[in-house]
């Protein structure tokens, strides 16, 4: 009864796979971390070089071309609605084909974004760095925003 | 037939096993550490298939919050003749767009770790629609379920929430539909020591072009560079191809375009076929 079960799911499994196969995966590897180290008037920023900057990871079809596009916020906020500057530059974000390319990525405007080819295995990795800029008044707080990474096949 | 059936039996353990390996190999050991897929990428609905369905997976350890949005857009080129996704707050009058009637469930829900949802369209076309193609583009947002944090100590922290928008494609064929693609003009320049090739294209017929496009450049008659992709052409457009090949030596050189849909029908039988189209130009190098 056993083994007819479990041929039965894998009969199932092998006939869903193609379908799910052929479509796309974004996985968030990490996501920026400023740490807890920000202090009222001082500037912090992470590069897309960064060991603590945004990773993310796009799996689809082989050397097929994405679009990849942020929209981004001008200010994280907390519960009370204090605001906390964030600002991206034109070079805070980066993409490669090899996982360990973060150094070697070739850098882009996260808010014009860049079209690109994935891998021959199907792959791209995108970095994202940011700055926030806390006032001298900057109340202590937890500060949130969210950050939205497109991505589309454009052919 | 009835001899697999026959030998099934004896040697289900070892389908078994070879069915449980290919799954795995072929979906579950790839991609160990994926989080949210999508599938498939392009969905293609017609007056017969007024139907459609995607599914998405959380492969995750953590729930996610998932949002589906009907946007209306298309590739589209820039002024450096780059391709990109043209999408539109506001549907413009008279656009080829389906986000009026065609519906989604759910549009909103949490997936459960290790879990897949059905995402379903349906399409109503209004009466008296004009023959055509009618487009959208499903946008499918994914991020962790939230929670909100208020911080106790006195320390500036921050939270940023990274959520995941895949765009994907949907194409609604109404009544006799056809397509193709004539190459109005290719014109060759030369931009830091690399050659571009600028292209006008006009989309035939009543539904986008998805086909494949190939570039060649030859020298004296022999074949110097080529490269060829999946395009989508939706409307009238400049696209710039580049040659990835520097120091091209001075002299007369000949730039050949060609377009054609059979490789990609031959893939996917919801793409529309169309005539193989060609164009060269010459031009010199000094």
């Amino acid at each position: 009864m056993g083994s007819k079960l479990s041929l039965f799911l894998s009969l199932i499994l092998f006939i869903a796979a193609p379908a799910l196969s052929q479509g796309l995966t974004v996985n968030t590897a990490r996501g920026i971390d400023f740490g807890d180290q920000i202090f009222p008037g001082i500037e912090k920023k992470i590069s897309h070089k960064d060991a603590l900057a945004a990773r993310f990871e796009v799996t689809g079809e082989a050397g097929r071309e994405v679009q990849i596009l942020f929209q981004l916020p001008n200010y994280l906020q907390d519960v009370s609605g204090n605001t906390l500057s964030i600002a991206f530059s034109s070079t805070d974000a980066a993409y490669s084909t090899d996982s360990n390319g973060q150094f070697a990525a070739i850098a882009f405007d996260p808010k014009t974004g860049v079209v690109t080819s994935l891998s021959s295995e199907g792959k791209l990795y995108i970095w994202l760095g940011a700055t926030v800029l806390p006032l001298n008044t900057q109340p202590g707080n937890s500060y949130s925003g969210d950050i939205i990474l497109d991505v589309t096949y454009t052919n | 037939m009835n001899f697999v059936l026959k030998c099934l039996p004896r040697y289900k353990k070892f389908f078994s096993l070879f069915f449980v390996f290919l799954f795995g190999v072929t979906f579950g050991l790839s991609r160990t550490s994926a989080q949210v897929h999508i599938a498939p990428v392009a969905l293609y609905m017609n007056d017969h298939k007024q139907t459609g369905r995607l599914v998405v997976r959380n492969s995750s350890d953590k729930p996610q919050e998932l949002t589906v949005e009907l946007l209306f857009g298309y590739p589209a080129t820039n002024k450096q003749g780059n391709v990109y996704l043209k999408t539109f707050e506001k549907v413009p009058e008279r656009a080829l767009s389906a986000t009026e009637w065609i519906r989604v469930y759910p549009r909103h829900l949490v997936l459960p770790p290790k879990q897949q949802q059905t995402i379903r369209f349906s399409a109503r076309p209004p009466a008296g629609l004009p023959a055509g193609e009618y487009w959208i583009r499903p946008a499918i947002s994914t991020t962790n379920a939230r929670t909100i944090k208020n911080n106790l100590s006195e320390r500036i922290t921050t939270h940023i929430n990274l959520i995941k928008r895949t765009i994907l494609s949907l194409n609604y064929r109404h009544g006799n539909v056809r397509t193709g693609i004539e190459i109005m003009s290719i014109e060759a320049k030369a931009k830091n020591g690399k050659l571009q090739l600028w292209t006008k294209l006009d989309r035939k017929g009543n539904a986008a072009y998805l086909g494949h496009v190939s570039v060649s450049l030859y020298k004296d008659g022999r074949r110097l560079y080529h490269d060829q992709k999946e395009i989508a052409v939706y409307n009238r457009q400049t696209r710039s191809f580049n040659v990835d090949k520097e120091n091209l030596s001075p002299g007369q050189y000949r730039a050949q375009i060609s377009f054609t849909t059979t490789l990609r029908a031959r893939e996917n039988e919801a793409i529309l076929p169309a005539p193989p189209v060609s164009k060269s130009i010459q031009f010199t190098i000094k």
